[in-house]
Parts: structure tokens; C-alpha cells; sequence
């Protein structure tokens, strides 16, 4: 690490060695107890997506302390009209709400905090699937990876509660329809599903607020976090562009996508047809089956689902990792990626998922149907991977047999000439430099997405900026 | 250190089971009968008891986990028999206003709308001919061409709203679930169509009435069930 005294010193270098200062110093603290790896090359993001999940989740706390400043924890009261007169919404009605939307019109920057927020929730739940599925297919859930393997899986199912929490506490007619499914499913658990759902939703609208409050901002992340002390391997790769541009994108999201407020449920009002998130249309397509108990489609089918996960490394007692020695490991996974495909997008749909809904009777779902093309997916799934897995191991077998080398491919990192990093380089600060005057602009003029959107850039270009520091800072 | 560690134990674990054995105390004539619990598992045993004791003494602390339930009312006065019924009469001949919902009124019962929307009610004037098939108010001359329901849908809690079987005016009247289609029927609330009937779910919880001399309807009592529960535990 240490430089040759013939080096030539950067502007950087006296911040540099401040940090590295800092850094030897903190050694001695909890902190690095960690081994924080910076990659001093590119390295494919998939090894370090639990990583980036953790960044998401700090952006999340962050924005999320930012929003409580605003937001009211209260239902009120929402009285029908009079007798013989017609009904007038009364500002007492569903205050959560009504300072959710003043969050998201009135506060200066409320709008792109809350955005963030949202767009970040849904990266949070994305990333940490993928994450799982990557961890899965490469096998690192077994050979004393299951602890981490066990607690990544109640930290997912952690996560996407802490969604729901969250999305509830709009009071929007989105987040009503997921409290009466909550609720429901709650109180159909068996012996203690009425006592359960006493404490978790509480008997009030109000106590509901407030406990999904508490839950949401507190008692939540806080068993999230006792959880990350297990889940956090030893290792950890911290890659500053990735991240950088992880955030990005999830703030061009936000601005390419703003999130509205929803409609407001007001009791008094007749509600319209909705779905719910992303990740509970599968749930939400199970529970439209036709017969099918709520309770049974609701929780134990995607508990049954998420437990097959949780044991795979107590059935999978094989020494090899590599996805061409697993095939009924590999299929078992393809399968099910492609079950939760199936169902996520027929949630979204009606029944038939090629008509357009118009009523509300639409969205029951007939069993045999859904059933039937859910088996026929899984052994189309499972068939096909299978057959291939084995077909591959075969043929590296036979080459294997024959003494030939096993062809694979690997590419040569480009180094860039001192002009192209130069200009390169220019060119992005450049680029920031005239995305963060237009920022300034938007800002004036109360352009919120556009401010989004040009913050994104700027954090993508930061990336590019720092991955170029980094490649050409080594090459000589 | 790994390698020392299994010879301290052996060297220690034994000292406390030899103790009770015959053979260490030679000079006593009559072996010791081997006592009913060794010293050791009766240590461990009172330690656990203790521990789970001194876990009971809070176990009850949980209570503080269960939410206040607001004190219910009553009996609450809804609507007179003659606004009611003015209602119905004056619609009853426009096909086009004929709607059960101008005939019909929301009312929070027996908690107020700042307790919670699963305790909105309707109560509605039965078109003719139909009448309340309950035996306690058939005989009421009042009673029996009303009724009142929580509109709490018991498939997933959305609020139910009255209207039409099929077509508007078809006469038919039932209590409709916007969000996923179940149907009540007006007279009883037993589910006739969607998920609720699918699923073989009880009926809407009915609220108790009652009605004066000046013709004032009143909900009286507790509703006959949960709001939102549609099947027995």
C-alpha cells in the first residue's frame, strides 16, 4: 500500500491520508470488525447485492427520519352526512392521509424525499430477491452458510412486512384494501387470531395508525437490525460506484415515475377496484381463487413457499456448489422464479388475464385455471432446466473423458489511454456541472421530478467518475 | 488448548458422581441406597424452575400490548318510520331514482366514525312486497319492512353498499361488495353470490332495533356478531 516516494502527489492526496488516518484508527472500534472491502476493479454487482440492500436500507432510514417531521399518525372521524342530505367530506377524515398528501404537495422537498422513500422501498424488496435467488442458484446456503442463509430469509420476510407497514399508513384505498386483507388473515389464524390481530391492528382505526407507527418507524427496523448483527458476513464488499449509481437510479425512478398519493379511502365513499404492491399481487391473485380459504391463500401457501427455501440447505447435503452439479437444485429454484412471475402478474390482472377488468365480480379467479397453469408452468420449469443442467454435465463429462479443454470465456478489462481518461473525465464534470445548474433551476420553479431526475444523473456520473478514477489510478 | 480441555473435564466430571457410589465409602457396612435424584439434576431442575418463575412474574405484562376498547352505546336513535318511508314512496314510482341506496341510510352503530368504519351500518326500508323474515319483528307493523346490517363484508372487509342484482330496477336488492363482487341478500344478509358465497361465509352481522310511540327507530343491544368475521372460530 505504500506509495513510491517518487510518486508525484495528487490534490487528494492529504484527504486521502486523512482517511486512511481515520481508517487504521478505526480498527480498534466494533466497526471494523468488518472486513470492508473497496474492489479496486469492477466486480460483477451480484456478488455484493446483499450489500447494496443494506445501502437501500440506510437511504430508507434516512428519508424515512426526514418524513416523520410531517407525517400524522391518525385517522379521525368520518361521519356519513345528515339524514336526507348529501355527503360532504369532513377535513377530520383520515388525517394520515391528508398529511401524507400535504408531504407530498406542500412541504418544500417533500415530494422527492417521499419519492425516494417509495422508489427505495421497492429497490429494498428487489434487491434482496435477487439477492436470495443469486446466493441460491451459487449455492452459498449450505457448507456453513445456513445461518446466513436462515437469517437472509426471516430478514426478507422482515423486509416485505416493513413494506406493507409502510404502504398501509397512507391510508389510501391501496393501503385500506392491504389493511382489511391484513386484518382478515389475522383473525382467521387459528386459537390466537382474534388476540393477534387485537395487537397488531388494534381495536380504533386510530390505534391502527398508530400501531402500524410504531411498528413501521420503530419496532420494525429495530428487529431488522438485530437480525443484520447475524446476517452480516465478515466480508464485506463496499463498491462506491455501485452504490453510488444504485442510488441514482432509484432517484431517475422516482423521477421518471413520480408516486402519487392514491385516492383517499373515506369510509362514506364507495372504494374502487385496486392492487395492492408489486410483491402481494401473487398473494393478492391466491386470495381472489375462487373457494380458496383467505387464510390458506394468504399464509400458508406463501409460508409453505418461503419454508421450502428456508430448509433447502438442510435436504441439499452435497459438497459441491457449482450450479452444474445441482440440477434438482437449479430446476427446483427456475421453477419457482417462474411460479412468482406467474402470480405477481396475474395479481395484477382479472381473472382472465387478457381481458381488461371492469367489474369487480372479474377478479375471482377460477381454480382450475389458475391451478392448472401453475403445474403446467412448474413442470415446464423444472422439466426443461432439469433436462438441461444434466445435458450440460454430460457434455462436459464427455469432454472431460476425451482429455479437451473445457471451453470458457473470459474478457480483457479495457484500459483507457491517458486522452480518453482525460477527457472522459472533463466531459463528466462537465455533465455534472450542467445537471446540478438545471437542478438549481428546477428547484426555482418547483419542478420536483425534474430535480429527481438530475440528481439520479448527477450520482450516475459520480459513479462513472469514481470507476474511472479507480481503474486508471492503477494502470500504469 | 483444545487438547487440554476434554482431560480437565474427565478429571472434574466424575468427582460429583462418584460421591453417592457404595464403593467410596468402604467402612459402612449397608450400601447406600442410591438417592432418588442426584445432587446435580436437582440443582439444574430448581434452576430452571426458578427461571421460568421469575419469567411468569411478568408474563402477564403482556396486556399492555392489547389496545383500549372505547366504551359501546346502548341503544342510538337512526331515523323516524316516516322520513324512512317518505324516502321510499317518493322514489318508488321513478324508475329512474328507484335506488335502494335513496332509500336506505348509513349510521355508525355501536361505536361513533372515529372509532372505526368496520362499524358503519345501513338500514334500509324493505321495497314491497318483502318483508323482515326475523319472527321478532314480523309482527311490528313498523319493524317489518325494515332492516339493518353492518356493512363490513366478511370476505375481506371492504365496506358493502346497497344496489341491484343484475340490472338497475331489476327489483332484486341486495347489499354489493366493490372490491371483489360478494352479494347479500337485502332481507337476511346471507351471502347469494362472489366470494363471501363461494366460501360459505356467515351472514352480515344485524343490528338490533327498536322502535317508539313517534315512530323513532333506535339500534338497540350489540350487533349479532363481529364485524368483518365470517366464519365461526
Amino acid at each position: 500500500m505504500a506509495a513510491p516516494s517518487n510518486k508525484k502527489k495528487g490534490v487528494l492526496d492529504p484527504i486521502i491520508a486523512l482517511l486512511k488516518w481515520t481508517w487504521v484508527r478505526l480498527e480498534r472500534t466494533l466497526l471494523l470488525g468488518l472486513k470492508i472491502v473497496f474492489p479496486s476493479r469492477f466486480i460483477s454487482p451480484l456478488g455484493f447485492l446483499g450489500m447494496l440492500t443494506l445501502i437501500v436500507f440506510i437511504i430508507l432510514g434516512v428519508t424515512g427520519a426526514l418524513l416523520l417531521f410531517h407525517f400524522t399518525p391518525f385517522f379521525g372521524s368520518c361521519p356519513p352526512a345528515a339524514n336526507g342530505t348529501s355527503y360532504v367530506p369532513t377535513a377530520t377524515c383520515n388525517q394520515a392521509y391528508n398529511s401524507v398528501q400535504s408531504i407530498n404537495s406542500n412541504v418544500a422537498w417533500g415530494s422527492i424525499i417521499r419519492n425516494i422513500h417509495y422508489h427505495a422501498s421497492n429497490a429494498m424488496v428487489l434487491l434482496a430477491v435477487m439477492h436470495m435467488f443469486y446466493q441460491y442458484f451459487g449455492g452459498r446456503y449450505k457448507l456453513r452458510y445456513e445461518i446466513l442463509w436462515v437469517t437472509g430469509i426471516i430478514l426478507g420476510v422482515v423486509t416485505v412486512i416493513e413494506a406493507y407497514t409502510g404502504y398501509d399508513l397512507i391510508f389510501n384505498i391501496r393501503g385500506q384494501l392491504a389493511i382489511n386483507i391484513g386484518q382478515t388473515l389475522t383473525f382467521y389464524s387459528p386459537v390466537i387470531g382474534a388476540d393477534l390481530a387485537r395487537i397488531i391492528f388494534g381495536f380504533s382505526f386510530n390505534d391502527l395508525a398508530i400501531r402500524f407507527y410504531a411498528f413501521h418507524v420503530f419496532i420494525i427496523p429495530i428487529i431488522m437490525l438485530a437480525i443484520m448483527a447475524v446476517h452480516l458476513p465478515r466480508n464485506l464488499v463496499l463498491d462506491i460506484p455501485v452504490a453510488s449509481a444504485i442510488t441514482g437510479v432509484i432517484l431517475i425512478m422516482g423521477g421518471l415515475f413520480p408516486v402519487d398519493v392514491g385516492i383517499k379511502y373515506d369510509p362514506n365513499v364507495q372504494t374502487q377496484i385496486t392492487f395492492p404492491e408489486w410483491y402481494f399481487t401473487s398473494l393478492y391473485a391466491f386470495i381472489r381463487v375462487r373457494g380458496l380459504a383467505p387464510f390458506i391463500a394468504g399464509a400458508i401457501i406463501p409460508a409453505v413457499f418461503v419454508l421450502i427455501f428456508t430448509v433447502a440447505p438442510f435436504f441439499d447435503r452435497g459438497r459441491k456448489i457449482a450450479m452444474i452439479d445441482r440440477p434438482f437444485w437449479v430446476a427446483l429454484g427456475v421453477a419457482s422464479l417462474g411460479q412468482i412471475a406467474i402470480v405477481t402478474v396475474w395479481g395484477f390482472r382479472a381473472a382472465n388475464p387478457l381481458v381488461v377488468l371492469t367489474d369487480p365480480g372479474q377478479l375471482v379467479i377460477d381454480p382450475t385455471l389458475f391451478f392448472g397453469s401453475l403445474l403446467l408452468s412448474i413442470a415446464l420449469g423444472y422439466g426443461f432446466t432439469y433436462a438441461f443442467v444434466r445435458w450440460r454435465r454430460a457434455k462436459i463429462d464427455a469432454l472431460r473423458a476425451a482429455r479437451k479443454p473445457i471451453p470458457f470465456r473470459r474478457l480483457q478489462p479495457y484500459i483507457f489511454s491517458k486522452s480518453e481518461v482525460y477527457s472522459l473525465l472533463g466531459g463528466l464534470l462537465l455533465l455534472q456541472a450542467f445537471l446540478d445548474l438545471s437542478i438549481f433551476r428546477a428547484l426555482l420553479e418547483n419542478l420536483n421530478n425534474f430535480v429527481l431526475l438530475e440528481i439520479g444523473m448527477v450520482l450516475v456520473a459520480f459513479a462513472a467518475a469514481v470507476h474511472i478514477y479507480r481503474i486508471s489510478s492503477q494502470a500504469k | 488448548m483444545d487438547d487440554e480441555k476434554p482431560i480437565a473435564s474427565t478429571t472434574s466430571a466424575p468427582a460429583p458422581t462418584s460421591t453417592p457410589l457404595p464403593s467410596s465409602s468402604p467402612t459402612s457396612a449397608a450400601p447406600i441406597k442410591s438417592p432418588l435424584i442426584s445432587r446435580r439434576r436437582f440443582l439444574q431442575g430448581a434452576l430452571a424452575a426458578s427461571a421460568v418463575l421469575a419469567a411468569a412474574s411478568v408474563g402477564a405484562s403482556g396486556q399492555i400490548l392489547g389496545p383500549l376498547i372505547p366504551s359501546s352505546a346502548t341503544s342510538q336513535e337512526i331515523i323516524s318510520w316516516t322520513q324512512l318511508d317518505n324516502q321510499y314512496q317518493q322514489v318508488k314510482s321513478k324508475p329512474s331514482e328507484f335506488q335502494p341506496i335513496n332509500y336506505s341510510e348509513f349510521f355508525y352503530y355501536p361505536y361513533d366514525s372515529s372509532v372505526s368504519p368496520y362499524y358503519k351500518n345501513v338500514i334500509a326500508r324493505l321495497p314491497d312486497p318483502l318483508v323482515n323474515p326475523d319472527p321478532s319483528y314480523s309482527s311490528d307493523p313498523i319493524l317489518k319492512h325494515v332492516v339493518a346490517f353492518n356493512v363490513t363484508c366478511v370476505h375481506l372487509r371492504c365496506l358493502v353498499n346497497p344496489g341491484y342484482a343484475g340490472n338497475p330496477g331489476s327489483g332484486e336488492f341486495r347489499l354489493q361488495c366493490p372490491c371483489h363482487g360478494s352479494q347479500y341478500r337485502l332481507t337476511d344478509a346471507v351471502p347469494v353470490a362472489g366470494p363471501a358465497y363461494d366460501l360459505g361465509l356467515n351472514p352480515l352481522p344485524k343490528v338490533q332495533l327498536s322502535v317508539d310511540a313517534n315512530g323513532k327507530i333506535s339500534a338497540i343491544g350489540k350487533l349479532n356478531g363481529e364485524p368483518g368475521i365470517g366464519r365461526t372460530q
